[in-house]
């Protein structure tokens, strides 16, 4: 029972035993990295047009294109070097999951809170819609919403946030009713400290645990759900492929063989989320009491 | 329980009122409807004969009104583009999409359960923690990459079988089906999987989680010291014990699965609804889009009446408290 | 006197280990007792004394990570220990049953009364449905439930506590069993209810001459039904013998202040007696008696594993025991 430890402490050695959990992590950060780092690292600048070639499309991998280097992924139909256009993918996947997650989190919880201090009917009815939200499927609305609102980043993230912070709305609402009534806060609404601050410096940082647990799952969801839009045509414009958009470029070639304009950054998603999903498994098991052998 | 049934159904339509209002508002409102129909350079009487003919010149709610009659005629409007009853066009793409949505939801609840349980009864085994392994991919990964990685392996590299399209269609009742055919079967096949996937990893966790807990119960010690055999007491005690929270996730997940049929069936061109709104979504074909939405939102509520239909059947103590 | 009693359980130095990450834990660590046709043993302890766990192990229900690793248990002769499950599970509710604690949790509230007693009846033989109705409403009678043929149908959640926990029993007696281990059956329930069923068990024994063994932390239930006493501390019996003479004249110092503990016992407007110091963890066992770092009576011998100590139909486990007779007995 040794341990200096801070709770964040205690949770960073638990989260360590589980090699897996590590592991994804890992890869989740390298991700994080490589996106920040693209416009540094990559040989080629995907978007600017003036450098791309046609006679370079749709080359397998290990191709010496015109640029004079080597093609390790192979190039799209309009010419682009695979790997440069994944890191470029992945930074706009990760960027737009982040800033939807957030947002979403924020807005929900504020909602989920409100609703459990408004109390009687406006909780009731509030709760109501948000339950009704939950369980229409995100991805329709996201659907609707971007066919209405246009193409656009601040559109898709909208889309995004407006599809996802039903989750947040309810997660937080549950724990703020469960701490609502502890003694603590009553003791501390007995103080002079105006409601808000409460809710703020007391409430707030004990609803923390199940947020966290929802904003993993949530950010891996909101890549997921923007690759999918991207893919049905839905999603960010052309100039700016995310990894969706790399993906259904290359669909149509799959059935000629030309299966690395689909698969590599497929693969690429794929990591990118599962490992997500697995650290925020890991978060989750280990915020459950009740799972701790 | 008929006061439960009865509270229940007012609670729907109320929903329903709602939901129609705001679809229509939400579709209507924003950007503008005339757009698709006229070309922008358009004279103005054109336009404004146009804008008049299809009634946008009215103010919102008047709209919703005519709207709203409509609907209870049963007549949804035409559509922009194929300009024929939107009814008509959806009754005709909705024997693909109900075929390819049952045959994957069966699959997947029968797999599902059937894989969820043993890994809960014999959570140390290997194919056990194969099968949950595999269940977080099935979780994580976005369907439509599932999509493309069966077309690649099953239809490109193996060529087994078919890569998208609807296969040979028999007719019952009027309507044609296409799984009665092993040709359309052999076409239905990976859409099918592909739609499941999501729903059968969501299962084996449920059932695992649920079959777990449950075999910790002193329910099943009880039963095991009256010597009743594991088998029976798997079917008998662990099945029904699990059955609601597995209902409750079926019912919600019914939802996404027609959802995600949309992906779907892009993908495998499959002839269906889905296909059918993302084609609209994408030229702005408003009253296909409205009448999807209602119809979707009017399945929704009674996918969800049903489910707590099924819960008082199953729970004898809901019926004592519902009543 | 009373006609010559068969044993229907024997079981001698029975071992049931626990394999956790932390180490080994002793839950059962060698009890040996016979139980006689007709005869009702009370198996008393503080939680964590191993008691429940030596109900279990009779019945061959423990659960991994716990498992019997040594000792013999012998039911109507038969040995039980290191049968396989199949075998175990044909005498499970034939010749051995067991109640437990709370039926809200043993009764699957999904399924009606009828379900499950069939369920039960039909695990040992196959009998047409109008003889498994009769024989459920015989049983049900038997335990008392009024109306039996209509409560049948029933659900769990419409009985009270008390009737529920006698459906309990009524399915643990539906195959007449030699044995039933009975785990704090009465703890869940009311007061007043315990004391009905307290009776009822025990005529429904005498007239069955079904044994049984009854688990409880409670020394006021068990000895006002008991014949034999057997007392369990740290997975190991430290006193047995017949109930009023172990409650008269106890020899172990831990049965004395269980004993002191009653309130039955304390002089009113006293503060009532306690134990001092609470149960060990099974992981860190001291050398020696485990009892010691509580007794009042302990020394330096008693890091030496005490000796086992028998005299006229008692036993104690004990490097200085109370009341004995015996001269030679260190003060």
């Amino acid at each position: 029972m040794a341990g200096s430890q801070t709770p964040l402490g205690r949770f960073w050695a638990d989260f360590r035993d589980n090699r897996i959990a590590i592991v994804a992590l890992v890869i989740v950060l390298a991700l994080g990295l490589l996106a920040l780092l693209a416009p540094l690292i990559v040989p080629q600048n995907p978007y600017d047009m003036a450098h791309l070639s046609l006679l370079d499309a749709r080359r397998p991998p290990g191709y010496v294109g015109s640029g004079g280097y080597i093609h390790y992924l192979g190039t799209d139909p309009q010419g682009r070097d695979l790997l440069s256009a994944i890191f470029y993918g992945l930074r706009i996947s990760i960027m737009i999951g982040l800033a939807a997650g957030s947002v979403a989190l924020v807005l929900g919880t504020a909602v989920g809170i409100f609703a459990a201090y408004a109390g009687g009917r406006l909780e009731a009815m509030l709760m109501r819609v948000i339950d009704l939200q939950l369980s229409f499927p995100a991805i329709l609305l996201a659907l609707v919403l971007v066919a209405l609102l246009g193409q656009g980043k601040g559109q898709l993230i909208s889309a995004l946030v407006a599809a996802q912070y039903a989750y947040f709305a309810r997660t937080a609402y549950g724990a703020a009713r469960g701490e609502r009534h502890k003694e603590y806060i009553e003791a501390a609404l007995a103080t002079p400290l105006s409601g808000s601050r409460v809710v703020l410096r007391h409430l707030l940082p004990n609803c923390l645990p199940p947020l966290i647990v929802v904003a993993t799952v949530q950010i891996a969801n909101a890549i997921s759900l923007e690759a999918t839009l991207s893919f049905l045509g839905l999603g960010l414009p052309v100039t700016e492929p995310s990894l969706g958009m790399l993906i259904s470029n290359g669909f149509p070639y799959m059935m000629s063989g030309r299966y690395w304009i689909s698969v590599y950054p497929g693969i690429a998603l794929i990591i990118l989320i599962v490992a997500i999903n697995i650290v925020g498994d890991q978060v989750r098991d280990q915020f459950n009491p009740r799972l701790r052998r | 329980m008929l006061g439960f049934i009865i509270q229940r159904l007012l609670q729907a339509s109320v929903v329903m009122a709602v939901m129609s209002v705001i679809v229509f508002v939400g579709v209507y409102a924003i950007g503008n409807p005339i757009e698709i129909v006229i070309p922008p350079d358009a004279p103005q009487d054109i336009r404004a004969e146009t804008i008049r003919r299809f009634g946008l010149d009215l103010p919102l709610w008047q709209q919703y009104f005519i709207f709203l009659s409509n609907l209870v005629q049963g007549d949804f409007g035409r559509s922009f583009i194929y300009n024929m009853p939107v009814l008509d066009l959806i009754a005709g793409r909705l024997p693909a999409t109900l075929e390819l949505v049952m045959i994957s939801i069966l699959t997947a609840t029968v797999g599902g359960v059937s894989l969820g349980v043993y890994a809960g009864y014999r959570p140390d085994s290997w194919l056990s923690r194969l099968i949950m392994a595999l269940s977080v991919l099935g979780f994580s990964v976005p369907s439509f990459w599932v999509g493309l990685i069966l077309i690649l392996t099953f239809a490109v590299n193996l060529g087994w079988l078919p890569a998208g399209s609807r296969g040979e269609v028999v007719t019952v009742f009027g309507v044609g089906w296409s799984f009665l055919t092993l040709n359309g079967l052999s076409h239905i096949l990976l859409p099918a999987l592909n739609l499941a996937f999501f729903k059968l990893a969501m299962m084996i966790r449920l059932a695992r989680a649920g079959t777990r807990e449950v075999m910790l119960t002193d329910t099943i010690k009880f039963a095991r010291a009256a010597g009743i055999s594991e088998g029976r007491i798997l079917r008998r005690h662990v099945l029904k014990l699990i059955a609601i929270p597995i209902i409750t996730v079926f019912g919600l997940e019914l939802g996404s699965t027609l959802a995600f049929a949309v992906v779907t069936e892009t993908i495998f061109s499959w002839p269906g609804v889905g296909k059918l709104i993302i084609d609209s979504i994408t030229v702005l074909d408003r009253p296909v889009m409205v009448a999807y939405l209602i119809l979707t939102a009017l399945l929704f509520v009674l996918i969800n009446l049903t489910v707590d239909l099924v819960y008082a059947v199953i729970d004898p103590r809901m019926r004592a408290r519902g009543a | 006197m009373s006609p010559v009693t068969r044993p229907v359980l024997e079981v001698r130095d029975l071992q049931t280990h626990f394999e956790t990450r932390e180490g080994v834990v002793k839950a059962v660590d060698g009890v040996s007792f016979t139980l006689n046709q007709g005869e009702i043993i009370g198996l008393v302890g503080e939680s964590g004394s191993g008691k429940t766990v030596t109900g279990f192990s009779l019945l061959g229900l423990v659960d991994p990570p716990g498992r019997i690793v040594g000792g013999s248990v012998r039911l109507n002769g038969a040995e039980l220990v290191g049968l396989p499950d199949k075998q175990l599970r044909r005498r499970r509710g034939r010749e051995i049953a067991m109640v437990f604690q709370d039926p809200i949790a043993t009764l699957n509230p999904l399924l009606t009364i009828r379900q499950q007693m069939f369920m039960a009846l039909q695990a040992h033989q196959s009998l047409s449905g109008k003889a498994m109705e009769a024989r459920c409403v015989e049983v049900l009678h038997k335990v008392g439930i009024p109306e039996p043929a209509a409560r049948l149908h029933a659900y769990p959640h419409e009985f009270s506590g008390g009737m529920r926990q006698r459906v309990a029993i009524a399915i643990a007696l539906l195959h007449d069993p030699a044995v039933i281990v009975a785990d704090e059956p009465t703890t869940a329930l009311d007061v007043s209810i315990q004391s009905q069923i307290l009776h009822e068990m025990r005529s429904l024994t005498a007239q069955s001459g079904t044994a049984m063994i009854w688990i409880s932390h409670d020394l006021a239930t068990v000895s006002s039904l008991a014949t034999r006493l057997l007392v369990m501390y740290a997975g190991r019996v430290v006193e047995e013998g017949p109930v009023a003479r172990v409650l008269r004249a106890p020899r172990h110092p831990y049965t004395q202040g269980l004993i002191a503990s009653l309130p039955a016992t304390s002089k009113p407007g006293e503060a009532l007696a306690q134990v001092p110091g609470t149960t060990p963890s099974m992981l860190s066992l001291p050398p020696g008696c485990p009892f010691a770092p509580r007794c009042f009576k302990a020394d330096e011998l008693c890091t030496q594993p005490p000796p086992v100590q028998t005299a006229d139909d008692r036993l104690w486990r004990c490097h200085h025991p109370l009341n004995t007779p015996d001269p030679r007995a260190p003060a």
